[in-house]
């Protein structure tokens, strides 16, 4: 009897230990990111300084960025793009020239959606025990602003200080305007610099339609014809002029509003109380989609989504001459994982005329991103800053890989685009990166609002596009006004 | 003297007996909660204390991100406002469809299923053809909405079956205003199907076989067999699955994300899936929490009468 009762509540004791172990677990458990790189590199017990390095944390300036008893310390590192597009390269770079100073990196790679995200805030909420120091946060600055204001970052403003880390020397005017926020802080830089407004072209099927690369930008009329020319046959066969990728991103599609309404595609002032989609240039580009799909140069909305298309697919295997998202010239730079033997260049979105010239060549319309933040949660927070500041400063030049250029102005451009030479050999046009890479980088920071009530906003716009563009409302100028009816009357409440 | 010292005895002996029962009832008691101890810990810090918990942050204006504690009473403000918030209302109006339709056509086809199968099936084939219609109850969610959606697409085989029936230009269903909607509650239905004939096929298999040969001397046909035994006898399964059916259906999420996303503009959007957005797209999880308490509320008015309707069956 005693031998059964001492079973039985050895089993229930261990049914309850198994319910607290799913309550709790363990980071494996739970569930790490869905990629993690070069592990070997990460040395959790490292070395202890010799005599030189004897600055212990906290400090600054030291050459010690490990723990006070001389271990080294690993920081896990987040972000959304997969290692081979550069990660790993940074990794190893970071990894070997700090072996000696106390502190290596592990990359850990999550997913920049809605579900990617919640991962990354659950970690960062979860304090020291969640397993992110550093990340490279997407979005805007909205966002960086969202998770500040929920604590999970750290104000690294300090430590630029102490370094003397010029921003607005270091990252231009406007990085130090937009990012250096009221109170002086600093919760977040963005690393890269690259133009949400350009397309990507297929040069090969452009010289066989005789139509000149606009290098210099061009208006939607000579965009409407180009694409006329470029699209050609029916059914399976059918070869489009553009795609605008609807189901790759519901958002990314404007960026070629955004290009000339720069920071009041949505806001119509600072004041943030109304909204601007009433503005000609939203109805002239809504309109211009809508002929690409009437025409039959590009494929429609419906078709898009309904098919889930894969425009990029499209693209590499030559379905379409150009493809509307920028970030996807890692796929054009990479024949080994995507054959193909055509060039690929990068060209100004088209603009609505010629009044709008200042605004072609897209030296406004300019765009940086990738930032990098500190978890609030962080133990080791010197080491992070110091990996932070080296990233910024050089260490992550390997995403050119992944078409992302630093936006730190110390950089040597022309090293970049040898790199690209080497990297993508002939699949990408070099001339069209340096018209790019010729923009005046230090204004490459747009300024952005701050407003919670931006993602409802988002998709109330959203919402009435596709009104428009399946058909339900007649006119584009009738959807805007009713996306700006129910936009103002959110911002209201 | 010795009657006296008898009696004691005996109750002495009666009250050891006594002790020695509650004490085997104190230790049965007690394996007895040790045993319920991790499910009852599971039910309370899993399931009442959340509950308790969103109940009371959906009086709250709490963003998520902000950890615990950090919000402020806003009294019924959230319940308040969603009676004017088009997209609840939008959500609350479509769970309400697709129950309407996914359940009563799912028992019907389900009922229907399993006659057939129990009439002209074998017991190996039907075997066969039960397990082959619950597969797909077990396959995972975002499988087969992501098969469903090749399935649904311009050129896809679902699609082009509509051609072949007549239709001659079928629309894309998973774009379309119309059809967006019944495209997931067909999916749901299927879904369900195998599930619900196993259910109406083990509830069959327990009908009394002298009803049916009474009835078949009386000269009943097959279909008024049917209707007269086989509807009416299996209410009690027809009802289980009624409340579960309708439990399930306000609970769908993982199609409408994956299929349509709520899309086109807001034509799937449904409860779960709204407060889903709420909470993590828009950061607003007080206010999410108030539409889980309203979904809350239903499911619970609907348990209510399943437990009345079973009482009344005891």
């Amino acid at each position: 009897m005693k031998v059964k009762r001492a079973w039985g509540v050895l089993l229930a004791m261990a049914m309850t230990a198994g319910l607290a172990a799913g309550c709790g677990g363990t980071e494996a458990e739970v569930g790490m990111p869905e990629e993690k790189a070069g592990q070997g590199d990460a040395d959790q017990s490292g070395e202890v300084k010799d005599g030189s390095g004897e600055v212990k944390g906290g400090s600054g300036g030291g050459e010690w960025f490990g723990t006070e008893d001389g271990e080294t310390v690993t920081l896990q590192f987040w972000g959304g793009i997969q290692p081979e597009y550069g990660y790993d390269e940074i990794e190893r770079n970071f990894n070997e020239e700090y072996k000696d100073k106390g502190v290596q990196i592990q990359y850990n790679r999550y997913k920049n959606d809605t579900e990617g995200n919640l991962q990354l805030e659950t970690y960062l909420m979860a304090g020291e025990e969640g397993g992110v120091d550093v990340f490279i946060g997407y979005g805007n600055k909205s966002k960086v602003a969202e998770r500040a204001e929920a604590g999970l970052l750290y104000d690294y403003s300090g430590y630029l200080k102490e370094k003397g880390f010029d921003i607005a020397k270091e990252l231009g005017e406007n990085a130090a305007t937009e990012y250096i926020f009221e109170g002086g802080e600093v919760w977040g830089l963005p690393t890269k610099f690259d133009n949400g407004a350009y397309l990507m072209i297929n040069t090969d099927m452009f010289e066989e339609a005789g139509i000149d690369i606009p290098y210099d930008g061009w208006t939607y009329e000579e965009f409407l014809e180009a694409i006329a020319s470029l699209t050609e046959g029916e059914g399976q066969e059918k070869v489009y002029g553009m795609c605008w990728g609807f189901d790759f991103s519901d958002s990314q599609w404007r960026a070629y509003i955004n290009s000339v309404l720069g920071s009041n595609e949505t806001f119509a002032d600072d004041s943030m109380t109304t909204v601007n989609w009433e503005d000609p240039v939203w109805i002239e580009g809504l309109e211009l989609v809508m002929e690409t799909f009437e025409k039959g140069y590009a494929p429609t909305l419906a078709d898009d989504i309904a098919d889930s298309m894969t425009v990029e697919n499209m693209f590499l295997e030559e379905k379409c001459a150009i493809f509307g998202i920028f970030s996807q010239l890692r796929l054009a730079m990479d024949t080994e994982t995507y054959p193909h033997d055509f060039t690929t260049a990068l060209v100004p979105f088209p603009v609505p005329d010629e009044s709008f010239t200042e605004f072609k060549t897209q030296a406004q319309s300019n765009y940086s991103g990738d930032f990098m933040c500190i978890a609030s949660g962080c133990q080791y927070k010197e080491a992070a800053c110091e990996f932070a500041r080296w990233y910024i400063q050089g260490g992550m030049n390997p995403l050119i890989k992944s078409a992302r250029y630093p936006l730190w102005l110390g950089t040597d451009m022309d090293v970049i685009l040898d790199y690209v030479k080497e990297v993508a050999g002939d699949s990408v046009d070099v001339t069209s990166l340096e018209y790019l890479f010729g923009t005046d980088r230090a204004s490459y920071t747009k300024p952005s609002y701050v407003n919670p009530k931006s993602s409802e906003l988002s998709t109330i716009l959203w919402e009435e596009c596709q009104d428009f563009l399946y058909g339900k409302t007649p006119t584009a100028k009738e959807a805007m006004q009713k996306a700006a009816e129910r936009g103002n009357a959110l911002l209201a409440e | 003297m010795t009657k006296i010292k008898q009696e004691q005895k005996e109750w002495s002996v009666e009250t050891s007996l006594a002790k020695g029962r509650q004490q085997k009832r104190r230790r049965e008691a007690g394996m007895a909660y040790a045993f319920l101890l991790p499910s009852l810990l599971g039910l309370l810090l899993l399931s009442l204390l959340p509950m308790l918990i969103s109940l009371y942050i959906s009086l709250t204006d709490w963003v998520y991100t902000n950890g615990l504690w950090n919000w402020n009473f806003v009294g019924f403000q959230n319940f308040i406002d969603l009676w004017s918030d088009s997209w609840f209302l939008k959500s609350l109006g479509n769970t309400v469809i697709f129950t309407v339709v996914t359940v009563p056509v799912g028992i019907f086809l389900a009922l229907v299923a399993a006659a057939l199968i129990d009439s002209f099936c074998g017991e190996q084939t039907s075997g066969v053809v039960r397990i082959a219609l619950y597969m797909p109850h077990i396959c995972n969610i975002v499988a087969t909405s992501t098969i469903w959606k090749t399935l649904y697409s311009s050129y896809g085989p679902f699609t082009n079956l509509m051609r072949a029936l007549g239709w001659q230009d079928p629309p894309k269903f998973l774009v379309s205003y119309t059809w967006a909607l019944p495209a997931i509650m067909l999916v749901v239905i299927w879904a369900r199907l195998g599930y619900w004939v196993f259910l109406y096929g083990a509830a069959m298999q327990a009908l009394p076989v002298d009803l049916y040969e009474s009835a078949s001397l009386d000269g009943a046909s097959g279909l008024q067999k049917f209707r007269r035994l086989t509807i009416p006898l299996l209410t009690n399964t027809t009802f289980y699955m009624t409340v579960t059916g309708i439990i399930s259906s306000f609970q769908v999420f993982g199609y409408v994300n994956v299929m349509t996303g709520g899309g086109p503009k807001d034509s799937t959007y449904v409860l779960v899936y709204y407060i889903y957005k709420l909470a993590f797209d828009y950061r607003r999880t007080g206010y999410a929490s108030a539409v889980a308490v309203v979904l809350f509320v239903l499911l619970l008015l609907v348990t209510v009468v399943q437990y009345r309707h079973n009482s009344r069956k005891d």
